[in-house]
C-alpha cells in the first residue's frame, strides 16, 4: 500500500512552479545525514514508484525541477521515516545552513537588506510565489508572508525551520520563535517572527 | 524568439559559471589547511571550510548560525577585538585567543581577524582565521621550563658555588693561619735545633741523615754537604760520623743513650730518641752531648775523695789496734769508767773506718774498677757467712733472724764474693738497724731456673720506706728522715754501693715496703753473668 494516496497525488501533479536543483540536492542530503544513504535509496525507491524516478546523483543543482519533485519528498520521507515535525523544522534550517545560494545570500543579509533580500532570494528557489518581510525590531516580533504558493503542512514546518535559520543571522536565537499558519486568502501563509 | 534563445543560453553558461565557482570555492575551502569562517555584523557564523570544523569538532551545520564567540573562553576579548577601532583601521588584526573544542578541550589558537565589506565599503561582518598554536604554546612552555629549571639550576649551581667560595675562601684563610703558625713553628724549632748547644742530628725514616745543627757540626768540623742524605749505615770509615753506624746500625734505633770517648778532651753522651706523629714514626733525633768537662770534675773529685780515704785509713787503722790494745788491757789495767770512755771512742773509730771504707767503694763504683776477684761461688754459703756474723746485733735487739735456704740445689754464679758480701751484709744490717726490738728478718736465697736467675731477698717488720722517698733510696748520701731518727750511725752509702755491686753483676735490685710494717729488698744474680765489668 502507497504512503500516499492516488487522489493526494493527483493533487500534487497540478502544482505549479519549479524549484532550484540545490535545493534538492541539500534537502536529500539531510535524508542521508539522518536515514543514511540506504534511507535515501528507499525513498527514491518510492518516489520512482510515483512517477518521479529522479536520482541525486543525477540532479544538477542550477537546473529548475518541477517543484512536486520537493514536496513530494518532504512527505514521503515524513511518513517513511517517522519524522516528527520538529525534524521537519531541522530539515528546513539545515536547508538554509547548507545551501550555496543561501550562504551567498547571507553573506549581505543583514538588519536594512533581509526585506529586500528575501523577495530577491524567493526567486532563486522558486519560480512561483511571492515573498514578503516585515520586522519590528524595536517589539522584537515580524510576519512572513507568502502568496500564491500551495504550502501543505510539511512544507510548513519546514520553511518555519526555514525562517529561523535565516532570523538567526540577524537577531539572537535565545527566544526566537517562527510559527506559520494558513491565513484566509487563497494560497496564502504567513509566518510569525518573535525573538 | 532568437533573443529568448539567446537569453537562455547566456543564463545557462552563467549557471554553469557559478557551478564552476561553487566547485571552486568548495575545493578551496576544503584544501585550505588554515580554519576559516565569515562572520556576520551580529557575530553569527555563516561559512565555514573544513579545517574550520576539523580545528573546532564542529560540523558545518552545527556551527552556521552560531554565535562565533561562543567557540571562545575569553569573550570578552573577542567582543572588545572586534569592536575596537584598530581593527576598523587595520587590514588584519592578530590575537591569541582560547578556543573551546566542540568535545570540551581547549586549546591556544592564534586567530587573525579582519572586516568583510561589500563592493560599495559597508560592512558585511568579518574573516576569522584560526590557527592551532598549542604544539608551539608546548614547545614555549616547554622551553620556558627548560630555561627557568635551567636558570634555576645555574641560580643553584651559582649559589653552591658562592657558597664554596666562602668556604674555599674560608678554607684557605684558615691554611694560610695555619701556615703561617706552621711556618712560625718551624722557625721557632728550626732556631731551637740551629741554636742548641749540643750536637743535633736527624735521620729520617729511611736513617738518612736529614739535617745537623751547628752544635754538631762544630763538634766534628763537619761539611753538611757531604753527609746530608747519607746513610748512616753506608757512612765511610773516614767519616767522622763513622761511631754512629755501630750505635745506630742498618735500623731505625729506639731510645738510646750512651757515653762514648771519641778521642782525648771529647766524651760525647749519645742519646736517640725516636720523633713520633700521629702517622708514626718520622725519624730519629741524635743528641749528643758534651759531657768531656762533667766527666773531668767528677773524676777530680773520685780521686780527690779516693786519696782522701786511702790518707784517712792508715791513721785510722792505727787509732783502731791502739785503742783494741787498750780496751783488752794490753797496755795495762784500765778502770771501768776509762774502759766505758775508750769503747765510745773505738765504736766511734770503727764508724768512721767504715764511712771511710764505702767512700772508697764508691769512689771505685765510679772510677769503674769495682769488681777484681770473679769467681763461680755457692751464694748460700756467702749468705750464711753474713747471717752468722749479723747475729749477734740481731740477738741484742731480739729479732728473729730467719735464714730460709732453697728447697733444692742451686748452681754457682760468677761473682766477687768479697761484694756480694757487702751487698748483703748492707741489706741485713740496714733491716736490723731498722726494725724495732722483737721484730722479724727472713732471708731467702732461690733459683728462678726460667729466668736463669738467683734471686735474694731480706724481708723486715721495720718502720718502712714512706712513698715519697722511695725514689731516692738509692742515691748516693740519701737517708730517710724516720731512718736517720732511728740510727743516727748511717753514711747513706751502703744501698747505694749495693745497687752498684748488684748492676756491674748484671742483676737487678729492688724493693716492696709498707710504712710501718716492712720492707723486702730483692736481688738478682744472673746464672751466667755474661759482663761483669772489672
Amino acid at each position: 500500500m502507497s504512503l500516499i494516496s492516488k487522489q493526494f497525488l493527483e493533487e500534487i501533479k497540478k502544482m505549479e512552479g519549479e524549484i532550484i536543483g540545490s535545493s534538492l540536492k541539500t534537502d536529500r542530503e539531510f535524508i542521508v545525514e539522518k536515514e543514511g544513504v540506504e534511507g535515501l535509496s528507499k525513498l527514491e525507491m518510492e518516489m520512482g514508484k510515483l512517477g518521479y524516478p529522479l536520482k541525486q546523483a543525477e540532479i544538477d543543482k542550477y537546473k529548475w525541477y518541477p517543484v512536486q519533485q520537493d514536496f513530494l519528498s518532504l512527505m514521503l520521507a515524513q511518513k517513511m521515516f517517522n519524522w516528527s515535525d520538529k525534524t521537519v523544522q531541522e530539515w528546513g534550517r539545515w536547508g538554509a545552513k547548507t545551501n550555496f545560494i543561501i550562504k551567498l545570500m547571507s553573506r549581505l543579509v543583514n538588519k536594512e537588506t533581509i526585506s529586500k533580500l528575501a523577495s530577491k532570494y524567493w526567486r532563486r528557489y522558486y519560480t512561483k510565489g511571492e515573498i514578503e518581510y516585515k520586522l519590528d525590531y524595536k517589539n522584537k516580533t515580524g510576519i512572513t508572508t507568502i502568496r500564491d504558493f500551495v504550502i501543505y503542512p510539511v512544507h510548513l514546518h519546514y520553511l518555519e525551520g526555514y525562517f529561523y535559520q535565516i532570523m538567526c543571522l540577524i537577531v539572537p536565537a535565545k527566544d526566537l520563535k517562527v510559527e506559520g499558519s494558513e491565513v484566509g486568502e487563497l494560497n496564502t501563509h504567513q509566518f510569525k517572527i518573535t525573538w | 524568439m532568437d533573443d529568448k534563445k539567446r537569453t537562455e543560453n547566456l543564463l545557462k553558461m552563467t549557471m554553469e559559471d557559478l557551478e564552476e565557482l561553487e566547485r571552486y570555492i568548495e575545493e578551496l575551502s576544503s584544501f585550505l589547511p588554515l580554519a576559516v569562517c565569515t562572520i556576520n555584523p551580529s557575530g553569527v557564523v555563516l561559512v565555514v571550510n573544513s579545517a574550520f570544523q576539523n580545528l573546532t569538532g564542529y560540523r558545518e551545520v552545527e556551527i552556521i548560525g552560531e554565535k562565533v564567540d561562543s567557540l571562545f573562553l575569553n569573550k570578552k576579548d573577542f567582543q572588545n577585538l572586534i569592536e575596537s577601532k584598530t581593527l576598523k583601521e587595520k587590514t588584519i588584526l592578530t590575537r591569541r585567543m582560547t578556543l573551546s573544542k566542540k568535545e570540551g578541550g581547549k586549546i591556544p589558537v592564534n586567530m587573525a581577524i579582519s572586516i568583510r565589506r561589500n563592493k560599495e565599503g559597508n560592512f558585511l561582518g568579518h574573516f576569522i582565521a584560526l590557527s592551532d598554536i598549542s604544539e608551539f604554546e608546548k614547545l614555549k612552555q616547554g622551553l620556558e621550563e627548560k630555561v627557568k629549571e635551567r636558570t634555576k639550576n645555574l641560580e643553584e649551581q651559582t649559589q653552591e658555588i658562592t657558597q664554596s667560595r666562602v668556604a674555599l675562601m674560608n678554607i684557605l684563610e684558615d691554611v694560610e693561619k695555619a701556615k703561617e703558625e706552621s711556618e712560625e713553628e718551624r722557625d721557632k724549632t728550626l732556631a731551637i735545633f740551629e741554636n742548641f748547644p749540643e750536637g743535633l742530628l736527624f735521620l729520617d725514616q729511611k736513617n738518612r741523615i736529614s739535617s745537623i745543627n751547628p752544635g754538631l757540626r762544630n763538634f766534628f768540623e763537619l761539611d753538611p754537604e757531604k753527609v746530608i742524605g747519607e746513610k748512616i749505615a753506608e757512612l765511610e770509615k773516614e767519616s767522622p760520623l763513622n761511631f754512629l753506624v755501630d750505635i745506630l746500625g742498618t735500623t731505625s734505633a729506639g731510645a738510646y743513650k750512651k757515653e762514648l770517648e771519641l778521642k782525648e778532651n771529647l766524651i760525647l753522651e749519645i742519646s736517640t730518641i725516636p720523633v713520633m706523629r700521629v702517622k708514626g714514626k718520622i725519624g730519629t733525633l741524635v743528641i749528643l752531648r758534651n759531657i768531656t768537662r762533667e766527666k773531668t770534675v767528677e773524676r777530680l773529685k773520685t780521686e780527690f775523695v779516693s786519696i782522701s780515704a786511702h790518707q784517712l785509713r792508715t791513721p785510722l787503722s792505727a787509732v783502731k789496734w791502739t785503742l783494741k790494745m787498750i780496751l783488752d788491757g794490753d797496755l795495762g789495767k784500765i778502770s771501768e769508767e776509762q774502759h766505758e770512755f775508750f769503747l765510745k771512742t773505738y765504736k766511734s773509730n770503727e764508724r768512721m773506718i767504715r764511712l771511710v771504707n764505702d767512700l772508697l767503694n764508691v769512689t771505685r763504683i765510679e772510677e769503674g774498677r769495682f769488681l777484681y776477684n770473679v769467681k763461680s761461688q755457692n751464694i748460700i754459703k756467702i749468705a750464711q757467712e753474713v747471717i752468722n756474723s749479723c747475729s749477734v746485733l740481731a740477738k741484742r735487739k731480739k729479732i728473729a733472724l730467719k735464714f730460709q735456704e732453697p728447697k733444692s740445689k742451686i748452681p754457682k754464679v760468677k761473682i766477687d764474693t768479697e761484694k756480694i758480701n757487702i751487698v748483703i751484709q748492707n741489706l741485713i744490717d740496714n733491716a736490723i738497724r731498722y726494725t724495732k726490738n722483737n721484730g722479724k728478718i727472713n732471708i731467702s736465697v732461690k733459683y728462678l731456673k726460667d729466668q736463669k736467675n738467683i734471686l735474694v731477698s731480706v724481708k723486715d717488720t721495720g718502720i718502712g720506706i714512706p712513698k715519697n722517698q722511695e725514689k731516692r733510696i738509692f742515691k748516693r748520701f740519701f737517708r730517710g728522715v724516720e731512718a736517720i731518727k732511728m740510727e743516727t750511725m748511717g753514711t747513706g752509702l751502703g744501698l747505694f754501693i749495693a745497687k752498684n755491686i748488684v748492676e756491674a753483676h748484671g742483676g737487678k735490685i729492688w724493693f716492696e715496703s709498707v710504712e710501718n710494717k716492712g720492707t723486702t729488698f730483692y736481688f738478682t744474680i744472673p746464672i751466667a753473668s755474661a759482663t761483669i765489668s772489672k
